[in-house]
């Protein structure tokens, strides 16, 4: 029941400290307040979940590419000639 | 009398190795980082060929300027501010990436929209068994979507794994500006990823 009550106010403050939020860089009080605005208001539930998974679907993106052989003997011949 | 700190970081003795006359040690520092700056040229370009002249550019310069080098921040922090300059510099315009300002009022839900009361499926379903080849690739296009000052911002953040501090360092800006640009573009590729699994035929 609560989103019919939504306090659009808090839903603003809450989108903008969102990233902070999930990278535990909020002090403690703003952390409870968003932690309570969260538990009452599904629709910034919803918001943060979809950030949130985002972030672990970058951050779970890392394979590494496949060096090209030209580079690696590029990089040879650069140490090979000391930088020059 | 205020020094400045010297961070001693697991490369520290290397460095110092090399700057004393064992130039022939900086092949271990080539060896050791040549794959994550390949990794970081592609996810910034995008294209082989300028991932490619990232590395090379940043290691020439790496060798020219490390007897200069004070150890004021890490070693690695150091090579990827040159590497992220050398990037800013880079001529070529890649196809996907034009510059312009991302607002946080694009993002913000309007007055009276409908707005979902539970997270779609992709944002509860496990990590595993969401991510494939494809996503992977979608992934990537989107990070290259992004303009360039915040997808280095992305890519620091939430793909080398550097702090908000170091990322902050790594680009001279702001650690105030650094959030509000990773907000941004987080924001950004959440639209591309929700666009990505509209589409996604639903799972059995």
């Amino acid at each position: 029941m609560s989103q019919h009550r939504h306090d659009h106010h808090n839903c603003m403050a809450l989108f903008e400290k969102m990233s902070e939020y999930i990278d535990r860089e909020l002090s403690a009080e703003d952390r409870a307040q968003v932690e309570a605005h969260i538990r009452a208001c599904c629709q910034c539930q919803a918001c943060y979940e979809t950030l949130q998974r985002t972030v672990d679907l970058c951050r779970s993106s890392t394979q590494d590419y496949p060096m090209p052989d030209t580079l690696t003997a590029k990089l040879r011949a650069l140490i090979e000639a000391g930088g020059h | 009398m205020k020094g400045k700190t010297t961070v001693r970081d697991e490369d520290f003795e290397l460095v110092q190795a090399i700057n004393s006359g064992r130039t022939e040690l900086f092949s271990k520092l080539v060896e050791k980082y040549q794959q994550k700056l390949y990794n970081f040229g592609m996810r910034m370009c995008g294209e082989p060929r300028d991932a490619e002249d990232l590395v090379q550019e940043t290691f020439l310069t790496v060798y020219r300027y490390l007897s200069g080098f004070r150890y004021e921040t890490k070693f690695k922090n150091w090579m990827y501010r040159v590497a992220t300059t050398t990037c800013i510099k880079a001529k070529r315009k890649p196809k996907h990436a034009p510059d312009y300002e991302l607002s946080l009022e694009d993002y913000l839900p309007g007055e009276g929209e409908d707005l979902p009361d539970q997270a779609p499926g992709w944002a509860q379903r496990p990590l595993d068994q969401l991510l494939n080849e494809e996503l992977a690739r979608r992934i990537e296009q989107a990070v290259l979507e992004l303009p360039k000052k915040y997808r280095m911002v992305a890519v620091l953040r939430d793909q080398e794994g550097f702090s908000t501090e170091e990322t902050a360092q790594i680009l001279d800006i702001s650690v105030a500006n650094t959030k509000v640009r990773l907000h941004r573009a987080r924001l950004f590729l959440r639209e591309k990823l929700k666009g990505y699994f509209d589409h996604e035929p639903t799972p059995a």
